[in-house]
């Protein structure tokens, strides 16, 4: 920890640093959770197709894209409540992010035609996302300290 | 772009969290301009000099 940031820490109430902490922290419940829905979501759409319960698979689909729909809001919001660094923070980890994305998803769509590769399931590129973007947020506020 | 925040604040006896609380953003920002790494939007800055009462010229520097 460099001497700005043992500063910054020290002179922070006991009170914030609780507050900060229980946001910071139902904010991650809040996204595990979601996260956890559509991963649940979507091995049990996949379970009731292959069993021919088209209904009950449509049904778990439709819980995935709630899911889905309900991380994307949560984070939209988390956005919209940042100051103009922490936006500047989250813009280049969100682009890093979104190119790592698409760079993988493309190239193994290459190695798949070319060389034959196991499909890559769609749906995972949201959790891929997810990865690369916290290493990727983690990196950009690094950078800043 | 250097600037003298960190003096200006520690003239006041403020720690971040309270120039954080008052200019309206985190601490991690404070932070990230009092360190050089980081530099304001206009709003920001003005607000910045407002607090100090300053001019914007006399707390950053190109």
């Amino acid at each position: 920890m460099t001497d700005d940031e043992r500063e910054g820490m020290e002179d922070e109430s006991g009170a914030s640093k609780r507050a900060r902490r229980t946001a910071r922290l139902r904010r991650s419940a809040e996204e595990a959770v979601m996260a956890l829905t559509f991963l649940l979501a979507v091995f049990y759409a996949d379970d009731f197709s292959d069993r021919g319960r088209s209904a009950f698979a449509a049904g778990f689909v439709a819980a995935a894209v709630v899911a889905l729909a309900g991380l994307f809001l949560t984070y939209i919001r988390r956005y919209l409540a940042l100051d103009e660094f922490e936006r500047q923070v989250e813009t280049k980890a969100l682009a890093i992010a979104g190119g790592g994305a698409v760079m993988f998803a493309a190239s193994w769509g290459v190695a798949e035609i070319i060389l034959s590769a196991p499909d890559f399931p769609l749906y995972m590129i949201a959790p891929m996302f997810s990865i690369i973007y916290m290493a990727a947020r983690h990196g950009v506020s690094s950078a800043f300290r | 772009m250097n600037n003298h925040l960190r003096t200006l604040r520690g003239e006041r006896g403020w720690s971040q969290a309270r120039l954080a609380e008052l200019a309206g953003v985190s601490r991690q920002t404070i932070q990230a301009l009092e360190s050089g790494k980081y530099d304001p939007s206009l709003p920001l800055a003005f607000k910045l000099a407002a607090l100090f009462k300053r001019r914007i010229e006399d707390i950053f520097e190109p």
